[in-house]
């Protein structure tokens, strides 16, 4: 028995042992009664002392509270039935620490046959802490994976991994999404995402991966993969190899080669597209910026931005960066340069933007004109620097400069020439334009604006206005021109103007809208009038000067005359007598009567040639004169005259001259002044004179008269024209002035050469027939 | 032309009308009559010892009648 109670003591030791290696402690339940028996470990477990004697309500009040209305219902369930249990619930020591208890137990009954429950109870603290932060972990990571899907799909990448060993290909969802498949629809092989690959980047791609995992580089490539849809797509795939992570002392021959290949892939086309749209936009803004001349440049906090073609503008170097306010200022032309810098301190101070055209000089020293715009960008109040804009606008600048000169230039040739010009529509009574000369002329302020049509047509005098109005009507009706060659305008002082406007309809198919020009010709009148009044006067002073000439020549002129008359009184005496012959002798008679009709008609023909020059007022029209004919006319005249005074009259007359548009009388006048003149020269003396005519290779007559008598006055032959010139006692000074003024209103030449063996010529020119002007 | 007993009447005159008249009106009258444009014509065609009625113009080309008349007198 002492053999026996020791072998149990022994027993009993080796299962205490056990129970405290796995903390569990052994218990019985006497249902009826309550009592309970615990082993050691149980006492340990449930935090009593071994001094306790243990009861079912002592356990129940050390259970914790939320378990144990739980663990009343199984011990009431279990007394009633007898079925075994097996539970998990907290208990709370005394200290506050909970525990997490595992009991199990077994129906049984005792030797007197009542009911007792036999079990384990296990303190499970531990494995339940490790559990829940399993739990923790699984939950973290899944919520970890779920955050990296999210950002794989936001991010448009995803992962692939290729385990070298198994051939398997493993795919994120966004992996498919990119490859446009739904997430995890099937399973990969290398050959279907070969297919996927564009044909043309296939090669490329597979060769250069190869090459760079063998060289022990990260393979980075970028290509294009045909989703199954069609869609071409290019996507950026970096690829790495995964190592095994089998412990290193593992004699395990793979710990020595990658085992897995693993990679990322994200879907670039967006970027791409968006990459190429950002710089195809950059392409044009600075293309247009190049077109157009203009840079763009932005000022702020981060720094000072010039665009290239600002640089060009400036003749700058963009690897020089953008210049300095103070480096800006010593390319602004000196005579623009301070009102810049002004510019630039209120923009900087009161931020201010600005809009002006300056003059800039190149490094190379060339002058540019340019339009700087800048504006500054405020943001909620506040400024946060300035943009801008510079245009070269050197072309335009020195169009607009030149266009200014040429229409100040056309101001000035119109006011000195005083005429307007004009743009207006008549059917609208829409005024285009009106240089400031129409205004003036109609006796307007030039700078007193606008005017309208109607005001215009006030200034007009009453009596013209209807005529004006009616020649501008007829043409706008017929769509022509019009002239107006001469109205009167009231000016505000009361004076009249004399206007001439005329008028044509512009291009612009507009009905009633004309172009035109108006001018003052009230100077012009003005001369006119005194052109008539000075050829009046002429005229009288012709006629003066042939009465003069006549008075010299009366002596002359009057035998001229008396002798034809006495001729026929004398053939009349023969006549009568021839009559009184018995018989009359009638043949003589006949012949005696012819030449008194002949003598009779030729002292009438000196009165007839006479006459003419005596006659006041305008000579009478032009006509196709034979200047030869009145040469001869002349001489007869003169004849008396030249005889008078010993002077033998010449002709030297060229056959073949051209006849001459001339008034008769002024051309006898002009024969008979220089004729008399040179029989004058010759009055003391005696002479020749000659009288000339011949034509020139450009078919002009030239007549000459030469006398052989006390010359010109030393370097006096121009003056001898004049006025009011005369070397004559009796001479008025008018007879060669008048026949230089009637020469030269034929378009002709007088002058004066002196002989060289003695007196002087006078020549004068007159235009042959067919130029000659009317 | 000449005939016995009719004197002859000379006429210078450089008028052709003039002339042609008073040589027609002498004609009329029955007496015979010869003309010229210029004295010096009539000298080199007549002898001064002709005697003969001169009708003579005084205002004359190359020599006026008074000249003419002076001469006249100096031949005898």
């Amino acid at each position: 028995l002492k053999i026996q109670q020791a072998e149990l003591q022994r027993q009993w030791q080796y299962l205490a042992e056990a129970q405290r290696l796995c903390q569990s402690g052994i218990f019985g339940w006497k249902v009826s009664n309550g009592e309970l028996v615990w082993s050691d470990e149980t006492y340990k477990i449930l935090g009593f002392t071994r001094e306790t004697n243990p009861r079912i309500d002592q356990f129940f009040d050390r259970i914790h509270p939320e378990d144990r209305e739980r663990l009343r219902e199984l011990r009431d369930r279990s007394a009633q039935n007898g079925t075994d249990f097996d539970v998990e619930h907290r208990i709370l020591l005394p200290d506050g620490v909970i525990r997490y208890v595992h009991v199990v137990a077994h129906a049984g009954t005792d030797h007197s046959g009542n009911r007792e429950y036999v079990g384990i109870v296990s303190d499970i603290t531990e494995r339940k802490r490790a559990e829940d932060e399993r739990q923790a972990l699984s939950r973290d990571l899944k919520e970890s994976n779920a955050r990296l899907e999210e950002a794989q799909r936001v991010a448009h990448v995803g992962y692939w991994e290729w385990d070298l060993k198994t051939g398997d290909v493993i795919w994120s969802d966004e992996t498919y999404r990119i490859f446009g498949l739904n997430p995890q629809e099937r399973r990969m092989h290398l050959s279907m995402i070969r297919e996927m690959v564009h044909p043309e980047d296939r090669e490329a791609l597979y060769s250069g991966v190869d090459v760079e995992l063998d060289a022990g580089v990260q393979p980075v490539a970028e290509f294009r993969i045909v989703t199954p849809n069609g869609d071409v797509r290019t996507v950026h795939a970096i690829t790495s190899r995964l190592w095994s992570t089998m412990p290193a002392d593992s004699k395990d021959w793979e710990s020595e080669r990658p085992y897995k290949l693993f990679g990322t892939v994200q879907d670039v086309s967006e970027l791409k597209r968006a990459t190429e749209a950002l710089q195809q936009n950059q392409f044009y803004i600075s293309e247009g910026q190049r077109l157009a001349h203009m840079g763009s440049w932005a000022f702020n906090a981060s720094g000072h931005y010039w665009s290239e073609e600002l640089y060009k503008i400036y003749g700058l170097d963009p690897q020089d960066g953008a210049p300095t306010v103070e480096q800006y200022l010593t390319l602004i032309h000196p005579k623009d340069r301070a009102s810049m810098a002004e510019t630039i301190r209120r923009m900087q101070e009161e931020h201010c933007g600005f809009d002006q055209i300056e003059r800039i000089v190149r490094p190379d020293g060339q002058l540019r004109y340019v339009r700087a715009v800048a504006v500054p960008v405020m943001e909620q109040g506040t400024c946060k620097g300035f943009i801008g804009t510079t245009m070269d606008v050197t072309e335009q600048e020195l169009l607009t400069q030149e266009l200014r000169r040429e229409r100040a230039y056309l101001a000035e040739a119109q006011s000195l020439t005083h005429i307007g010009s004009w743009v207006t529509n008549f059917a609208t009574g829409q005024v285009l334009h009106l240089s400031d000369e129409v205004y003036r002329l109609h006796g307007f302020e030039p700078n007193q604006g606008q005017i309208t049509l109607e005001r215009f047509w006030d200034t007009v005098h009453p009596d013209d206005a209807p005529v004006v109005k009616a020649t501008v009507k007829n043409a706008i009706d017929t769509r022509t021109d019009y002239d107006v060659p001469e109205y009167r305008v009231r000016l505000p002082d009361g004076s009249i103007r004399f206007l001439r406007t005329s008028g044509r309809p512009t291009g612009s198919g507009e009905i009633g809208e004309y172009i035109g020009i108006t001018m003052d010709v009230t100077e012009r009148k003005r001369a006119e009038e005194e052109r008539e009044r000075l050829r009046q006067l002429e005229a009288d002073l012709a006629h003066i000067n042939r009465v003069n000439m006549m008075g010299e020549l009366a002596a002359a002129l009057a035998h001229e005359i008396k002798q034809p008359i006495a001729a026929s009184i004398t053939s009349a005496n023969a006549l009568l007598r021839w009559l009184a012959h018995n018989p009359p002798d009638l043949e003589r008679a006949r012949t005696a009567a012819a030449r008194i009709e002949q003598d009779a008609n030729r002292a009438a023909d000196v009165i007839n040639s006479l006459r003419s020059f005596y006659r006041t007022g305008t000579p009478a029209e032009r006509q196709l004169v034979d200047v030869k004919e009145i040469i001869g006319e002349m001489t007869v005249l003169l004849r008396i005259e030249a005889d008078r005074h010993s002077v033998t009259i010449h002709r030297a007359l060229e056959a073949d001259v051209p006849k001459v548009l001339a008034n008769r009388v002024q051309l006898q006048q002009v024969l008979m002044n220089l004729m008399l003149n040179a029989i004058e020269a010759m009055k003391e003396t005696g002479g020749y004179l000659t009288i000339g005519s011949r034509a020139t290779p450009e078919g002009h007559l030239v007549v000459s008269i030469s006398d052989t008598g006390v010359g010109l006055p030393a370097g006096r032959s121009e003056q001898i024209f004049d006025a009011f010139h005369t070397t004559k006692p009796q001479g008025t000074g008018m007879g060669l002035t008048i026949t230089r003024s009637i020469v030269e209103s034929y378009g002709g030449r007088v002058w004066a050469t002196v002989n060289e063996g003695a007196g002087a010529s006078f020549h004068f020119t007159l235009p042959g027939e067919s130029e000659a002007r009317i | 032309m000449k005939s016995a007993g009719v004197p002859t009447v000379f006429i210078i005159d450089d008028d052709r009308g003039m002339r042609q008249a008073v040589q027609d009106l002498v004609e009329s009258v029955g007496l015979r009559a010869e003309s010229f444009a210029t004295a010096l014509e009539f000298l080199s065609r007549q002898t001064p010892s002709e005697p003969s009625c001169l009708v003579l113009d005084v205002r004359l080309p190359q020599m006026s009648g008074l000249d003419f008349q002076r001469r006249l007198t100096e031949i005898g």
